[in-house]
């Protein structure tokens, strides 16, 4: 018996080591989970999940970038609860929050996975394409980093110093087998999409999914739970300065205003740390509406698009954004940048 | 005592929904016949039944009243052995819901636009068209997801959307389109042959109602099905037939209200008398509630 008490006491620290580290799970309200991603996860990790415990089923919020992520993630969850895994939600299409859907449907036949109608033509359309994108410049970018280690001359020539030396031997090890990964990853769309607004009515709970309009993509969805005024903001709301990739500025301005306008008192967002306080949604919903009203008075007065950029700066958020560190401001001005071209396409009318 | 009030139950509940004695449902049969691909209809009593069958899980529309669910079963079992996985509710109105908790206990998800479950979850008191009330539904009844305007189901290899139409047989009601095999399950925003009950009580209204009848046409090819909410299996054909009837009637009740006409004087004119020939069912009920529709 001893034996037997040793070896399970061994294999549940090691399913705890494992698990911890990708993630810290975190009871947020009783029976409400945030997995928030450790820095430095072993392989790529960068959203954050959210995992909702009834009695009558388990609601996932998104499934990490990794399936060995995920795959963590699941034995977490059936150590607090016999429930299965009912409902697997993505907040949208991009890759680090649905690469893991794989995990969930085969460990749950019945899981049903929910999305906006345009999460799941997305992730067939642009999401086939992008995830052949990484697959192809993977190898690449290990083997620059080997290159780096090997000749102690980093990027541009500079020697390597401890500090990044050891950042790249990171880098390189997270790359390699978050390679090996992604080539089993199969893309598992949503099979039950919406359009504006469903509800889950589980034993005791009731979970409200809403697409308010565009914003950080075109399907972006928000997750609330009423019972604990938690609210899963996907990517509307991250630890940084937004990234506008795919984004819709003028809806996303709207989209948090709608936010503002929700009940919750914990905004859970898929980058950074659960936000008790509404700073980060005040700040950025006024940075969107400040590039949103420049830019269209950019568009309005005729510049181009790179006058737009030099006329749109955004210079009452540097500070907020750690602009004024002088070994960010370069990215901060180039987020700008980025912002500001997205938002020009959008306000001459050439996003469709 | 447990077990005993278990038997009673459905019993209790067969005579609250419809009077109908055991033998009545000992009588009802209960069959299903393909419509198109992996779509079928199955008729028994109470709203029609669709139904999907594949790989993913048995799929129906509706579930018609508890006492005929295990002939319902059956029926789906002369298909597929698979069990029902998701039930879509047109509406609420117990004819097409009443086996819902039967089947919520076998493991099907229930699914139905947002007003259903408002509506189910409280006793419904009409007092205008009708002077009845439908009790609440027991909790296991209500739909585990409700949706506000439309939802779309990847299963089966079918694309199956459920988009909710505006104030027409109540406030609640969704068509359900099978893209794939080119079917659409109207509900009772469609009665083939007969005329429509209309819930004016309970959020209905005409002109919702030919509303959806001009949707369903606008996605329609002259090869579409359609499954009205009772009666035969429909062609577009049909439904334009339905649609001209309605809003013919609905012409003639408003330029009659517009002359000042009473109640009265409008049913003893007979706006529908040149669709009676064809429709052998009395119309007051559904004049009435054009009336209320044009006056409420």
């Amino acid at each position: 018996l001893r034996t037997i008490v040793l070896v399970v006491a061994l294999v549940l620290a090691a399913a705890e080591a494992s698990a911890e580290e990708f993630f810290d799970l975190v009871e947020i309200a009783q029976g409400v989970y945030g997995a928030l991603v450790v820095d430095r996860p072993p392989t790529y990790v960068f959203a954050n999940a959210l995992v909702v415990i009834d009695e009558a089923g388990v609601v996932v919020v998104d499934t990490h970038q990794s399936p060995s992520a995920a795959t963590a993630l699941v034995g977490k969850i059936e150590a607090l609860t016999e429930a299965p895994v009912r409902y697997v939600i993505n907040t949208h299409w991009h890759g680090d929050h649905v690469y893991g859907n794989q995990v969930y449907r085969d460990r749950y036949p019945g899981a049903v996975f929910i999305g906006h109608q345009s999460t799941r033509e997305d992730m067939l359309g642009e999401g086939v394409a992008r995830r052949a994108e990484e697959l192809e410049a993977l190898p690449e970018s290990i083997h620059q980093r080997e290159l780096w280690l090997e000749t102690g001359k980093g990027p541009e020539g500079r020697p390597l110093t401890e500090a990044l030396r050891e950042r790249l031997e990171y880098s390189r090890s997270a790359r390699t087998r978050y390679l090996a990964e992604l080539g089993a990853v199969d893309l598992v769309p949503p099979n039950l999409t919406f359009e504006r607004k469903l509800v889950l009515y589980l034993g005791r709970r009731t979970v409200e999914v809403r697409h308010l309009g565009r914003a950080h993509t075109r399907g972006d969805v928000v997750v609330y739970l009423p019972d604990v005024k938690i609210l899963a903001v996907g990517d509307l709301l991250e630890d940084g300065f937004p990234y506008f990739g795919d984004a819709y500025p003028s809806g996303w301005a709207k989209a948090l205003q709608e936010v503002g306008s929700l009940e919750a008192a914990v905004l859970f967002p898929s980058h950074g740390p659960i936000l008790r306080d509404r700073e980060l949604l005040d700040v950025e919903t006024r940075l969107l509406s400040t590039l949103t009203e420049d830019v269209r008075q950019a568009v309005a007065d005729g510049l181009s698009i790179e006058e737009a950029k030099d006329r749109v700066v955004l210079e009452e958020f540097r500070s907020f954004f750690g602009g004024d560190d002088p070994a960010r401001a370069e990215d901060y001005r180039e987020n700008v940048r980025a912002a500001v071209e997205r938002a020009y396409r959008e306000a001459s009318g050439q996003l469709e | 005592m447990r077990r005993t009030w278990i038997g009673i139950a459905p019993l209790v509940l067969l005579w609250a929904v419809s009077g109908f004695a055991q033998d009545d449902w000992d009588s009802v049969v209960v069959t299903a016949s393909p419509v198109r691909d992996n779509v079928y209809m199955i008729v028994g009593r109470g709203g029609n039944i669709g139904l999907c069958t594949g790989a993913d899980g048995t799929f129906i529309v509706d579930d018609q009243y508890a006492p005929l669910t295990d002939k319902i079963v059956a029926a789906i079992e002369t298909v597929t052995d698979d069990p029902v996985r998701f039930v879509v509710n047109t509406h609420f109105h117990g004819d097409h819901t009443g086996g819902n908790e039967n089947f919520g206990k076998m493991g099907a998800i229930l699914i139905a636009q947002e007003n259903v479950r408002r509506r189910m979850s409280v006793e419904q008191v009409r007092t205008l068209l009708r002077q009845d009330s439908i009790p609440a539904f027991p909790v296991g009844a209500l739909p585990q997801i409700t949706y506000t305007d439309e939802v779309t189901f990847f299963w089966n290899d079918e694309e199956i959307r459920a988009f909710h139409v505006e104030h027409a047989h109540t406030d609640a009601d969704a068509i359900i389109h099978f893209k794939k095999a080119d079917v659409f399950h109207m509900g009772d925003t469609f009665f083939r042959g007969r005329y429509p009950f209309i819930d004016i009580d309970l959020g209905g209204n005409v002109d919702g109602v030919i509303a959806a009848a001009d949707a369903v046409l606008s996605m329609s090819k002259a090869t579409t099905r359609i499954i009205p909410g009772h009666g035969d299996l429909a062609t577009p054909d049909d439904l334009k037939a339905y649609r001209n009837m309605l809003f013919s009637v609905r012409f003639a009740v408003r330029n009659m209200i517009e002359e000042g006409k009473t109640l009265e004087e409008i049913l003893a004119a007979r706006p529908t008398a040149s669709f009676d020939a064809s429709i052998s069912e009395d119309s007051e009920q559904f004049v009435r509630s054009v009336y209320f529709s044009l006056t409420r």
